[in-house]
């Protein structure tokens, strides 16, 4: 299967590989057996990469329903996948959006879980400090919305 | 480059924040982050609060019912009346202007007392009296509803628990339970039409008693699901109070249209409910029994006439004799997909003829005790299933050392096995040279391999069994086609006998998809850093 990275990239990977993105796999059964490259705009050459690494290390994972994840739970990341996720946070953040648009349901739990233990445990400042995220609120909305949610404010 | 400052979509943050969905500590952190982070968060915040107020240690509950306040229309600020409130006590809801967000249209899942407890809260917080039958409280669990009811349209589950467990209701300490008898909010006929919408309905404890529950029992006429506990035998020093409780239960059961999902834990089991539950013969799938004192001149003669009944749970009962379970044996189900007798001791005979009755619908069957027990004679058992189920994903067994045979019958003719749990009968046995063989056998569809057993084996046997799992085998005579088991996780419990030997051979050996390991209750990653952890843990908790 050939894809095509938003910077015109190509990438040839195999067609097992290629179904770990129900998009993919639904485009390659709609198409059938074709040469032509298929396009991404949404996805960077370098991320798509990464995404392929994690397709191929995974090609043989069964396929897990949407039922299965009734609770979910952040502290079962293995060793490779944790590996996999240590890159910087734009990368992270580019994979995220990558994994929800090919619709890689594995690859968008592990990465939102990755985001998700980033975030426990923090308070709002800290986590805007890890995610140079600036905040817009003005003085008295934060103050209003600090009020509202008072009841949860202890642990 | 793009990063988290420019915030993700929304359902990007939603899948984050489902993460903490228990965790209102977290969440309440991403409700302050900024405006969009706000804007996803509190949408599951306020999906269960009276839930989440269960958990907290401090009394949080009136400020809860502060926001909701603020929530109010003029109007119907206007009909609570103010002038029942003490102006300078009403200060409290004034602060607030126009609230963020629509607090109450993020409602989801509703629980009764909780609510009820954390107005009296607000009202003790606030100085207002809240005797008996204090009108102002009256008034704001009123009002309260008929905002529930117009903003909140996608209710789901009700809990109505009219007891209170004194260790978990920290958030909750103004706790009266005189107080609940005395309101009556469901006349309201917007109120009823928001209630009855409702597919998911939990009542436990003291709900005969309530003045409103027989106006419930008259809304909620199309519930899927329904979970019970009844009060205590000996409430109020007689019977009389279960009994009314049984008999008000039974009514309710009856009067409903689609009944799919029926639990009943925590207490006696009486036979009004049986004979109630045929009435929804025709729609019930799913039938749990958790934590339930049966009694022999109870027998479950209707289970049978359930026969669209695709999952059948009994965990840790009391009591459950053979004649209890006898008319099951009579007339089995056909359409069952899971069969539990979790910790309960299952009649041989019982078993069988539900696996005979239901054969390649079963999907799952799990008997036995996790832990230690004497009792033998399951062999015939195991050879039922490896004839009967081949379509068999979960299994969790008693296999005694007689039945090693029978287990490898299983694993040879149930090939889409996913998780394999092995019960002990409490009996120390060395598996060392059962294990190589087990990995020759094991179907490629094995996730989760636990061993609750006794089991015994040395490292080079771990080994064997490892190297065994992933052989390249021939398929039908075709090609060599590779085989490996896509175990992921691999549970000792009784892990005494593990020593580093062991360890360093599942680092070694083990198969590509082979992710963790677990000893005891405490899961590894299968890694160098992985087993120093083990090594250690085992150092200090195993003696």
């Amino acid at each position: 299967v050939k894809l095509t990275s938003s910077e015109g990239t190509e990438f040839i990977i195999d067609r097992k590989v290629a179904e770990k993105s129900v998009l993919l796999k639904n485009m390659l059964e709609d198409v059938g057996e074709s040469d032509m490259a298929i396009p991404l705009p949404n996805v960077t050459g370098p991320i798509l990469n990464k995404v392929i690494d994690y397709c191929t290390h995974h090609r043989d994972d069964p396929f897990v329903s949407q039922e299965d994840d009734s609770k979910k739970v952040s502290d079962d990341i293995d060793d490779w996948d944790a590996e996999f996720c240590k890159v910087d946070q734009g990368t992270l953040f580019e994979l995220i959006l990558s994994a929800n648009y090919l619709d890689i349901k594995p690859l968008l739990d592990l990465t939102c879980k990755t985001v998700a233990n980033m975030i426990k445990g923090k308070t709002p400042d800290e986590i805007r400090k890890t995610f140079n995220i600036t905040n817009d609120f003005t003085p008295e909305e934060e103050e209003h919305v600090r009020k509202e949610n008072e009841w949860c404010e202890e642990r | 480059m793009l990063a988290m400052s420019q915030s993700p979509p929304s359902e990007v943050l939603q899948e984050i924040f489902h993460y903490f969905d228990d965790d209102s500590y977290d969440l309440h952190s991403c409700v302050l982050v900024n405006r969009i982070w706000s804007a996803n968060a509190v949408q599951l915040l306020w999906n269960k609060p009276f839930h989440l107020l269960l958990n907290k240690k401090f009394n949080s509950s009136h400020h809860l019912i502060s926001t909701y306040l603020s929530c109010l229309d003029p109007e119907d600020i206007y009909n609570l009346d103010l002038n029942l409130i003490p102006q300078q006590n009403f200060i409290s809801l004034k602060k607030f202007i126009t609230p963020t967000f629509n607090y109450p249209s993020f409602l989801r899942h509703f629980a009764y007392l909780s609510m009820i407890v954390s107005v009296q809260e607000w009202c003790v917080i606030n100085n207002l009296y809240v005797g008996d039958g204090s009108p102002i409280m009256q008034k704001i669990i009123l009002a309260l509803f008929r905002l529930f009811a117009k903003h909140s349209s996608g209710l789901k589950s009700f809990s109505f628990v009219m007891d209170m467990d004194i260790e978990i209701n920290h958030g909750l300490s103004y706790y009266d339970d005189k107080l609940q008898h005395k309101i009556l909010i469901l006349r309201d006929q917007i109120i009823r039409q928001w209630l009855s919408q409702i597919k998911d309905f939990e009542f436990a404890g003291d709900f005969a008693s309530d003045k409103d529950f027989p106006v419930l029992m008259q809304i909620c006429r199309h519930l899927i699901k329904m979970e019970i506990r009844l009060p205590d035998f000996g409430y109020n020093d007689d019977d009389e109070h279960y009994d009314s409780s049984a008999e008000l239960t039974a009514r309710f059961i009856e009067s409903q249209t689609e009944l799919e999902h029926f639990i009943l834990r925590d207490c006696h089991y009486p036979q009004a409910l049986g004979t109630a539950l045929i009435s929804q013969q025709n729609t019930l799938r799913y039938i749990q029994f958790c934590d339930i004192v049966f009694d022999k001149w109870c027998p479950l003669d209707w289970l049978p006439k359930c026969f669209n009944l695709e999952i059948l749970e009994f965990c840790d009962s009391e009591s459950l004799s053979p004649k209890v379970l006898s008319p099951l044996k009579l007339a089995p189900l056909t359409k069952l997909r899971s069969i539990t007798f979790k910790e309960d001791p299952v009649p041989i005979d019982t078993l069988e003829s539900l696996i005979l009755a239901s054969k390649s619908n079963l999907e799952e069957i799990i008997f036995g005790w996790p832990e230690d027990c004497k009792q033998d004679g399951y062999a015939h058992i195991l050879n039922s299933i490896s004839l009967n189920c081949p379509n068999l994903v979960r299994l969790g067994a008693m296999i005694g050392p007689n039945e090693i045979g029978e287990l490898f019958g299983i694993l040879k003719s149930c090939r889409r096995l996913k998780y394999l749990h092995i019960y002990g009968n409490g009996r120390p046995f060395d598996v060392s040279g059962i294990l190589p063989e087990l990995g020759k056998i094991i179907p490629r569809t094995l996730i989760e391999l636990n061993i609750s057993a006794r089991w015994r084996f040395m490292p080079d046997s771990l080994k064997q069994f490892l190297k065994n799992c992933s052989l390249l085998v021939e398929e039908q005579h075709e090609v060599f086609k590779e085989n490996e088991v896509s175990l992921k996780n691999f549970v000792i419990c009784i892990c005494d006998f593990i020593n580093d030997e062991h360890l360093r051979v599942l680092v070694k050996h083990s198969m590509k998809s082979l992710k963790f390991f677990s000893l005891w209750n405490k899961k590894f990653t299968v890694s160098e850093a992985g087993i120093d952890k083990a090594s250690q843990w085992l150092r200090k908790s195993v003696v």
